[in-house]
């Protein structure tokens, strides 16, 4: 059937068109390239994004205690972001908080005091019985954009697309040089080979009842970004 | 025989009618500080994505050859489906080849137009919508009365007993505690289903990705928990490349609601690789034609299918704010629904094009009849005279004031098909409404000059407003919905002399 039904929309689509397909792409009209964000410079987009995200209700930290003065992050966080992030968990009475493992890797040798942190895992079963349960996740954010106050995450080995979607609280964890300007710039850096890349902007939320905002609806209600 | 729009805007509740106008005006304020507010060159940008719609459809078939490529280079498998029936058929035969029983279904209005629910259901599947305003919807039997915010029309109360007759949790008057009942009921769903069914926003040609816009986390549940994926997606919601995102996403929520982007936008280009942890094993991405190639012949009315389903439209106009999307009686309402609505049901009626059968080795081609469930005797229309009768008076609900063609984000110059299909109707003596006053005494008066100067002096009688009321059958239904201004004292010429004598 599928065959059949194939060329008849493309026989309807080259009749109304006048022509045969061509067999060369067409050149599609420029994008309207006018960038919404004019500069470049770090501190001054971490600041951008820094406004936006907590404008929509994101929670941000820095897991370094002296950031400005360095020019670029250091690769692996030291004790102090492993401290804060310990900290920020149990504040929020989160006890078992699933983790990637590349955000495992990045904590290096730390453990996270007064949390009980739980590798994400096959089998599927498992994962999901994990994802749907744990008070929290820990993921890598790939990088975020400024003008809009989004996280960009791509799906990846060993890596779970629900992790940040399931639980009520996500922690993204976010390289300062992996922010952005704004959507243009992010769609040329989308990746060609990825299954499903996403942008998460704020937390999950609807307007459905009433009018009224309510936050949580399905995503997580509460998305915080810890900053290296 | 008063408009169905006007009949249905008459026994509105007024709480209703209060909640769609004031939800719509807020909208709108809130477009226009996203839109002028943030971005330096919002013209610009609707330039642009109107200027990459037209070159889709341009070279539309060029484009969905591309796409499918792509999407089966990376694993994805894609199919075709000429209307309705064989949409729905499509599902329900990947369902079957599957092995699935329970879906999840978030936002699709292509969903909706097809009646795939009904047909789901019908072959034995349970489907849930898991989009809160849709799933109320669903539960309640209801229909949607907004594109983007289905349920503007329920109040707190009404839904909060819904969901106690429902079991999903006790009376309450919080809207937070409402929500997080649905959130309960609904994460099992997305925990155990066998297979989620989403929408399309953008279809990007060169990279092979379907784009979703969502703010709940359903469209993401949809897209990723089951192990089998569905796409369903018109044939015109194809994008260029990347890049050319870039206008789209500045300006569909914005337009929409006046975010900036919508919660969650994905990027899916295929199913999920190796060393991935979780994903679909399948993904299938339906393409549905359902009458979109005959518009696309129209010359008068083919930038309709530019159209990116922002609501923007609605909010906007003044019709729509009376009624919600209910008063159109179709699945498309607004200014929007206005126009393809007629289209699509009279494109879906045009028979096949001869030469798709003049294949070698097809040897299950069949006849060329006319597609089956056009109405015996209904005659087939040209190319350039789509309009189907059923909803010939939709053009009829606008008061032609534009602010439609405004805001969209794509210029479809909507009221200039309006005034098209109006034509259309009359031509093809479709609409037959006693609520337009007949206009020959009008002209006879207002071609003759002592008439109407005879006329314009009677105003000034007393009792002339009251005569306006009573005489004429046809004038006195026009009036119910229309105020006359008040007579002036004086008549123009009148002021007119004597401001000349004065000099």
């Amino acid at each position: 059937m599928s065959d059949a039904s194939r060329r008849e929309i493309f026989a309807r689509v080259t009749q109304a068109l006048g022509r045969e397909p061509r067999p060369t792409a067409p050149a599609p009209p420029s994008a309207n390239s006018v960038r919404e964000v004019s500069f470049a410079n770090l501190p001054e987009l971490l600041d951008l994004f820094t406004v936006r995200w907590i404008e929509l209700g994101g929670e941000v930290w820095h897991g370094h205690p002296a950031h400005d003065a360095q020019p670029s992050p250091p690769p692996v966080p030291s004790n102090s972001a492993a401290t804060s992030l310990a900290s920020f968990l149990q504040q929020n009475g989160c006890r078992t908080v699933a983790i990637e493992t590349e955000a495992r890797a990045l904590l290096g040798e730390n453990t996270l005091a007064g949390v009980t942190l739980v590798d994400l895992c096959a089998p599927e079963h498992r994962l999901r019985d994990l994802l749907f349960s744990c008070d929290a996740a820990i993921t890598i954010a790939d990088g975020a954009i400024a003008e809009t106050g989004s996280l960009i995450m791509h799906s990846g080995a060993q890596r779970a697309r629900l992790a940040s979607l399931a639980p009520p609280l996500h922690v993204a964890l976010l390289r300062r040089d992996t922010i952005c300007a704004d959507v243009l710039d992010a769609l040329t850096r989308l990746s060609p080979a990825t299954s499903a890349a996403f942008w998460v902007t704020g937390p999950s939320k609807t307007a459905d009842i009433a009018g009224i905002l309510v936050r949580g609806i399905h995503g997580p209600g509460r998305v915080a970004v810890m900053l290296l | 025989m008063r408009a169905k729009v006007d009949q249905y805007a008459e026994q509105m509740a007024e709480t209703v009618q209060e909640s769609v106008h004031s939800a719509s005006a807020l909208k709108v304020m809130q477009r226009i500080e996203r839109l002028e507010g943030d971005l330096h060159d919002p013209e610009g940008a609707r330039d642009a994505a109107a200027a990459i719609k037209q070159n889709v459809l341009d070279h539309l078939a060029e484009y969905l050859h591309i796409f499918e490529q792509r999407l089966i280079a990376a694993g994805a498998r894609v199919h075709w489906a000429r209307d309705a029936a064989e949409a729905r058929q499509t599902v329900i035969d990947i369902c079957k080849a599957t092995g699935v029983r329970s879906i999840i279904k978030s936002k699709s209005m292509l969903s909706e137009e097809i009646e795939l629910n009904q047909a789901l259901e019908h072959a034995g599947y349970e489907v849930v919508e898991t989009d809160l305003g849709e799933y109320i919807v669903q539960i309640d039997g209801d229909r949607p009365s907004h594109i983007v915010t289905p349920v503007i029309h329920k109040s707190k109360a009404e839904i909060s007993r819904l969901f106690e007759r429902m079991g999903l949790g006790p009376y309450t008057e919080s809207a937070e505690e409402l929500t997080m009942q649905a959130r309960r009921h609904l994460r099992e769903k997305f925990r155990a289903a066998d297979c989620g069914i989403t929408g399309v926003n953008f279809a990007v040609a060169e990279s092979g990705r379907v784009v979703i816009c969502t703010n709940e986390g359903n469209g993401r549940y949809t897209a990723s928990a089951p192990p089998v994926h569905i796409a369903l997606m018109g044939i015109e919601k194809l994008i260029p490349n990347d890049q050319s995102l870039a206008p789209f996403l500045k300006l569909l929520a914005r337009s929409a609601t006046g975010q900036r982007l919508t919660v969650y936008t994905q990027f899916i280009r295929a199913p999920r690789a190796t060393g991935e942890l979780d994903g679909p094993r399948e993904m299938h991405v339906v393409i549905v034609d359902n009458g979109r190639s005959a518009i696309l012949a129209d010359p008068e009315c083919h930038e309709v299918l530019r159209c990116i389903r922002c609501g923007a439209c609605l909010n906007v106009c003044p019709v729509y704010r009376q009624t919600s999307g209910h008063g159109y009686f179709s699945v498309y309402g607004g200014p929007i629904g206005a126009v393809l609505s007629p289209l699509l049901e009279a494109g879906r009626r045009q028979p096949a094009p001869a030469s798709c059968f003049a294949h070698p080795g097809t040897p299950s081609a069949r006849p060329s009849t006319p597609v089956p469930d056009a109405p015996r005797g209904t005659p087939v229309p040209h190319p350039t005279d789509l309009i189907a009768p059923e909803f010939a008076e939709l053009p009829k609900a606008s008061s032609l004031c534009a602010a439609c063609a405004d805001v969209c984000p794509v210029r479809i110059p909507l009221p200039e098909m309006l005034l098209t299909l109006r034509a259309r109707a009359v031509r093809h003596g479709f609409a037959k409404l006693s609520g337009a006053p007949d206009f020959r005494p009008f002209a006879a008066v207002a071609t003759r000059p002592s008439a109407w100067r005879a006329t314009v002096a009677a105003t000034r009688l007393p009792g002339a407003r009251i005569a306006t009321k009573f005489p004429i059958a046809s004038l006195r239904a026009w009036r119910r919905s229309r105020d006359l201004p008040p007579f002036p004292k004086t008549g123009f010429r009148q002021w007119w002399r004597k401001r000349e004598k004065q000099k």
